[in-house]
């Protein structure tokens, strides 16, 4: 009889022993554990029983390929405004017809160097032109854009979008390269990536159609690695040299086209980006030492030199008034000191007792 | 307030003395943050991220009024709102990413805050509604940071809202109706987003509301301290001001400089790219992520996939809510009397492991779901609850603690002592530091 009753008695014991949170407690993560374990189980056995099936995007999607900007990294800006028009000409030319740039107004580009009078022309001239009503009919017309009008969209909606482009909708490009994984290398990449999938080799020296024959790119669709699902609905926008033509004498190759363009993007999706910048470095670097990118035009990142923090200073007065200064927004404090010709100290930054250590100067490089 | 030595308030000039006997405000601030409030002197550098948490809530209150200036909670103009701010406001830039990345610093703060208190043993009586005070806050947080992450209405907004509200439709029978309710639809929409975006600015006044009682709770008791010994007598303590004042002051300008840069050089770092799509209800994103400081908590929903009399759903429902809520019970699950994890050397152990086993399942919730990744997820998730609920209770059970020191001014003056003359080659561990002296 004693020996019945043993186990349930030391079972009841231990959680007498272990009081009533504890026991529930045990109880609690035990079952959350045991359902965790079983699930774990659950997912080893289905791999073992069935493998999931490698797929053909698995092995062959690319990484975007290195692409060097002058608004890359703390000290990034967009002085390269001979690119940066450049590239708002491929736009202009090729990737307009099919794609919107909604949040971006003409009267933007004077961050690009054009003049009042060019950006009027620009809008005037532009292809599309701006929904409005009719004065004396109140029926649906159009008229030229302004440049306080957004770049007006080449389809009337979604709809005709799709229709015009094989069921696919291209994409607004404004903030293209902020929501894309890789940004402005990713643009560049599937411009400059399309490839003929028949014999196409990944650089391990796997032939893609011998691997996975199921992977054929479908008709309407262009195969480019660079894509995530391998497959794209957009033809090659920039197929040959000379598909515009640079007014500065830069050879149109569809390389430079891939990169004016990819700069451009850049800059719609972020055109403040110049004044972050400028402004980040007072309030962070306080003035103490800083690095420019003074390099030529196409070759960033090339001829970095020291400059003494008057430098800074220079950056961020060409800033405040080479970016829209409708907007009048002037970096805290430092700007107004600049005028006063007075040099720039840490505590015009409001920020005074920073040690040299803190600063992102020439000691702490790799801040990007 | 807490000890008998704390100095009382005595008002120096004529209209401090005229307002303090009509209302006690100088009385209290003198009393709470002032020479008034004791605290004990040995506290190292994880005792300055309550304060830096209370910055940044004022940060993202302050920025946070700001935008709501220039933002349209309507399902059409959001997207284009946020845009416009950011390029034709002037400085709006700068308000929109001081708020987006000030949301994540104090997510960083509140965590290193949170993992203080449960090495420190900060929940342990006589502290334990401070701690569920700030669990409070920790799940209004949560609350706000994630119908804040909807009002972009970007793609992430949108999907994000479409998976979290539907965690209640994992119960049966209310679980659809109370999700339709949440929503005000079936699906996110106007409705919701009009919603989310009056409770996004409401919820930080609660929140300041609870951290009043926080911090007056932690007030009647006094600070905790690095040795988890209480306070003695004076020689203990030294005012808050001017030594915690300075500390906290100067902490806090070096850990706005990291926010600053970042807030100024990669501001979409800890964001996801896909946030800059406007929401799309037909397209859905090929990975549904949360934003970075939920990930642990996604990965633990997604760990369960196996139903085992309830549905693997709800299995996965209830042990994200439980991960927190678990910690509630914290003061009654681990009963050991030391508070220190220095003196616990077992302790010690499984507390890293549970911040690994925390980074691993962020790891294991932030990325794609491969087999390897979701595996590891499982495994990590059935240790946070075998932890917590299992191991914790254990350890206070078995473990002998490290002698304690006898009071915390021998503790520091102590370990001074072994700095200035090191007779002996070994240096003293913290736990010996009582003995040597």
């Amino acid at each position: 009889m004693g020996s019945l009753f043993a186990l349930p008695a030391a079972v009841l014991g231990f959680f007498v022993r272990l009081g009533w949170v504890r026991s529930i407690a045990l109880f609690v993560g035990g079952a959350f554990a045991l359902v965790a374990t079983m699930s774990l189980y659950s997912g080893i056995s289905a791999y073992y029983a069935s493998p999931p099936t490698v797929l053909a995007s698995a092995e062959f999607h690319l990484e975007p390929k290195e692409l060097a900007l002058r608004s890359d990294g703390p000290f990034g800006n967009f002085k390269n405004q001979a690119q940066l028009q450049r590239g708002f000409q491929v736009y202009s030319e090729v990737c307009s017809a099919c794609h919107s740039m909604n949040f971006v107004a003409f009267r933007d580009l004077k961050g690009l160097g054009y003049n009042d009078a060019e950006i009027k022309k620009i809008a005037s001239d532009w292809k599309n032109q701006v929904p409005s009503v009719n004065p004396d009919t109140g029926e649906a017309a159009t008229r030229k854009a302004l440049p306080s009008d957004h770049f007006p969209s080449p389809f009337l909606n979604e709809t005709q979008a799709r229709a015009a482009n094989n069921n696919a909708l291209p994409p607004d490009l404004s903030l293209i390269t902020k929501s894309r994984e890789g940004g402005a290398a990713y643009v560049y990449s599937l411009l400059t990536g399309y490839a003929n999938q028949a014999g196409y080799k990944n650089e391990d020296g796997k032939e893609l159609l011998k691997e996975f024959p199921d992977a054929k790119t479908p008709t309407n669709l262009h195969f480019n690695p660079y894509f995530a699902n391998l497959n794209l609905a957009m033809p090659p926008p920039l197929t040959s040299e000379g598909q515009v033509s640079y007014a500065d004498g830069t050879k149109p190759t569809v390389d430079q086209m891939a990169r004016d363009v990819s700069a451009f993007l850049v800059w719609t999706a972020e055109p403040n980006l110049e004044r972050r910048h400028a402004a980040g470095l007072p309030v962070t670097a306080c003035g103490r030492s800083a690095r420019a990118e003074d390099a030529g035009e196409d070759s960033p990142r090339q001829g970095q030199r020291r400059h003494h923090w008057l430098s800074a200073t220079k950056l961020l007065h060409s800033a405040t008034t080479t970016t829209r200064s409708n907007n009048g927004w002037r970096v805290a404090g430092a700007t107004v000191r600049t005028t006063n010709r007075r040099p720039p100290r840490c505590r015009d930054a409001g920020m005074r007792s920073y040690s040299p250590q803190l600063s992102i100067g020439t000691r702490n490089p790799g801040l990007h | 307030m807490s000890f008998a030595w704390a100095k009382p308030y005595e008002p120096k000039h004529p209209a401090m003395r005229w307002l303090d006997q009509r209302l006690p405000l100088p009385r209290l601030v003198y009393n709470a943050t002032g020479p008034g409030y004791p605290v004990p002197r040995n506290l190292n550098y994880w005792w300055n991220f309550g304060f830096l948490a209370g910055i940044f809530l004022t940060i993202q209150i302050l920025t946070g009024i700001t935008l709501a200036m220039w933002y349209y909670a309507t399902a059409d103009g959001a997207f284009g709102s946020v845009e416009h701010l950011m390029r034709d406001v002037n400085a709006g830039w700068l308000i929109r990413y001081a708020h987006m990345n000030g949301a994540s610093f104090f997510f960083i703060v509140v965590y290193i805050h949170i993992f203080r208190g449960l090495f420190f043993g900060s929940y342990k009586a006589p502290r334990e509604l401070v701690w569920m005070l700030g669990l409070v806050i920790y799940l209004l947080m949560m609350a706000t940071a994630f119908m804040g992450y909807v009002l972009p209405w970007g793609q992430m907004s949108y999907w994000g809202a479409q998976v979290i509200t539907g965690f209640f439709s994992a119960f049966p029978i209310i679980g659809e109706p109370v999700r339709q309710w949440l929503l005000g639809g079936f699906a996110p929409d106007q409705a919701a987003l009009t919603r989310f975006f009056s409770l996004h600015y409401l919820l930080p006044f609660v929140i300041a509301g609870v951290v009043v009682l926080h911090i007056w709770a932690l007030h009647i008791q006094g600070s905790g301290n690095p040795t988890g010994v209480d306070v003695k007598d004076e020689k203990d303590t030294l005012p808050f001001h001017p030594y915690y004042t300075a500390k906290d002051g100067w902490f806090a300008a070096a850990f706005l400089l990291v926010y600053a840069i970042v807030t100024f050089f990669a501001p979409n770092y800890l964001g996801h790219p896909d946030n800059y799509i406007q929401a799309n209800p037909l397209a859905t994103p090929a990975h549904i992520v949360p934003e970075w400081y939920f990930w642990p908590f996604y990965a633990i929903l997604k760990s369960f996939t196996v139903g085992f009399i309830l549905p693997a759903k709800l299995w996965g429902v209830l042990a994200m809510f439980s991960s927190i809520l678990l910690l509630f019970f914290l003061p009654w699950l681990d009963k050991s009397p030391v508070r220190s994890g220095h003196y616990r050397p077992l302790f010690k152990i499984f507390f890293w492991l549970l911040v690994a086993d925390v980074f691993v399942l962020g790891w294991a919730g932030g990325f794609a779901p491969t087999p390897f990744r979701v595996a590891v997820g499982q495994v990590a998730s059935a240790y946070y609850f075998l932890h917590f609920l299992v191991i914790l209770p254990w350890i206070s059970r078995v473990e002998t603690p490290l002698p304690l020191p006898n009071s915390i001014t021998e503790s520091v003056l102590g370990g001074e002592a072994a700095e200035v003359a090191p007779v002996s080659q070994k240096k003293p561990r913290r736990g010996s530091v009582a003995t040597a002296g």
